[in-house]
């Protein structure tokens, strides 16, 4: 996103924050509102994309490279009308069995939309290393996700 | 793409908090995780040097099955007797969509199986990233790879050789004929996108090598500097290899361990520190001493080394972490503890 776009989505968490708060009170301030600018982020690229953009940045085009198998895997359980919070489960799950490592790079990765490089600067590994880290992770979701029959 | 493309990202958004939370501090290394460290003091094939110091025992009278596709092994091991005989190869390569996948080399003994796979693309093909996937079974029982690791690139091996251990358990008995199916499947990286399946089946006869199984004295213990204790547990050595695994909780990360010595008939040995994986430490012998088949006990005494020099490169794998540094002062270590004798018994003679 460009950093207009960035001050938007600020601007909306704050109002966002400002409307639920209260009566909701979150345990984790910073948590809460990364989830809210997180959302707003992810509408805005929704947008861009669906109009054809072309200044959408290089990590969100390749993030959503990277997500696509995860993707096809969920569209038939929604479908279906399984429960969010069923699916959620089987990933938070999956997330707690991870090793530390594993763990983090995955969530920098797909929360917090870290590029490659900074993930690798951040555990001193090659580009290489980190690439076929989530790879291997985003197989194995993938295949707990079949294991929990959620696969079409 | 399908019709929803952050599916995933929207889920994902909802993980639990305590997730989120711990991802958003700086990283640390958990106790729980020392990193595989590997001095480089040259240009050097990784893949020969992991394969060196797993079967590192030069002397003539290896006699454990092994087949070389190259010439590589089979003089570093010296041998000069034509092995051929003993197994069987199909399939040393398979080309698909391109690439090239040639199994190189192939170790088996009692306790382990070594694979080393080179890969190649066609001429006017652009090299990628790729990861490579196994599915080994030996007589139909799967194998899972303990220790897979991707070399460079070099001017032989331009698209990188994969080098994979597998650790046979104790409980494996092989038996005559011996048949290993080997099927790797090759995906690109940026999209998980399948390259490939090459299936490589071959058969090996295994004739008893002139092998030793040390005992132990179990409760060995060293102490070291933080009075952390490593107590030894198994020493095992034959004719391809020698290993020692050590049991200690919480090994304090970010220092290098050795156990050095020498037999009773005076020659020097080495095994250094390959895995850890809390609380079990693996050391393998170095392919900078010898240790005798005719020895009767060997005297060892832990270092520790704790200047690491500069980072130059790093590579995960499923059970460590293996970090490269160019250390300038990689003979200074220091003695931790006192030395242990491990008092080895001659077994099938």
């Amino acid at each position: 996103m460009n950093r207009e776009d960035s001050e938007e989505c600020v601007n909306d968490t704050w109002f966002a924050a400002w409307r639920y708060i209260p009566p909701k009170k979150p345990a984790v301030l910073s948590s809460f509102l990364g989830k809210i600018t997180r959302g707003f982020a992810i509408d805005k690229l929704r947008k861009k994309y669906a109009s054809k953009r072309t200044d959408m940045h290089m990590t969100s085009l390749n993030i959503l490279e990277e997500t696509q198998m995860l993707n096809q895997t969920l569209e038939s359980p929604l479908e279906d009308h399984v429960q969010e919070q069923e699916l959620l489960q089987i990933i938070n799950e999956f997330l707690y069995h991870l090793k530390e490592k594993d763990q983090d790079i995955f969530i920098r990765r797909y929360w917090y939309m870290d590029s490659i490089e900074e993930i690798a600067k951040r555990h001193h590994n090659s580009v290489s290393s980190i690439k076929s880290n989530l790879f291997r992770t985003r197989k194995k979701l993938r295949k707990k996700l079949m294991e929990e029959r959620y696969l079409p | 793409m399908n019709k929803n493309h952050f599916l995933f990202l929207s889920l994902f958004g909802s993980i639990d908090d305590e997730l989120v939370i711990r991802s958003e501090k700086p990283w640390r290394e958990t106790q729980n995780t020392l990193a595989l460290r590997k001095y480089l003091t040259g240009a050097a094939c990784a893949a020969v040097i992991i394969l060196l110091s797993m079967a590192c025992i030069f002397h003539s009278e290896v006699k454990a099955a092994l087949h070389k596709f190259t010439t590589a092994i089979g003089e570093m091991l010296r041998i000069s007797e034509d092995i051929s005989s003993y197994t069987e190869i199909k399939n040393s390569y398979i080309t698909k969509n391109g690439l090239t996948l040639t199994l190189e080399e192939v170790i088996l003994d009692k306790n382990q199986l070594f694979l080393l796979v080179s890969q190649k693309f066609e001429n006017g093909r652009q090299i990628i990233d790729t990861e490579l996937s196994d599915h080994v079974k030996i007589n139909g029982r799967k194998l899972h790879v303990k220790i897979q690791h991707k070399t460079d690139a070099s001017p032989e091996a331009p698209a990188g050789k994969y080098v994979l251990n597998y650790y046979l358990d104790k409980d494996f008995c092989l038996e005559d004929p011996v048949e290993i199916e080997a099927v790797f499947t090759v995906n690109k990286i940026h999209n998980m996108d399948e390259i490939g399946k090459y299936r490589f089946i071959f058969h090996a006869s295994i004739e008893k090598s002139n092998q030793r199984t040390a005992v132990v004295q179990s409760g060995q213990v060293i102490t070291l500097s933080d009075g952390t204790p490593v107590t030894i547990k198994d020493f095992s050595f034959n004719s391809v290899e020698s290993t020692i695994t050590a049991v200690c909780e919480n090994l304090p990360p970010g220092k290098e361990y050795y156990l050095k010595g020498k037999d009773n008939l005076e020659n020097q040995v080495t095994y250094r520190l390959l895995s850890y994986e809390n609380p079990e430490m693996v050391f393998v012998i170095d392919n900078n001493g010898y240790l005798s088949p005719n020895a009767s006990n060997v005297e060892l005494q832990l270092y520790e080394h704790s200047s690491l020099g500069t980072l130059i490169d790093s590579e995960e794998d499923d059970s460590f972490m293996e970090e490269s540094f160019l250390d300038e002062n990689v003979y200074q270590m220091t003695k931790i503890g006192n030395a242990v004798t491990i008092h080895l018994t001659d077994l099938g003679r």
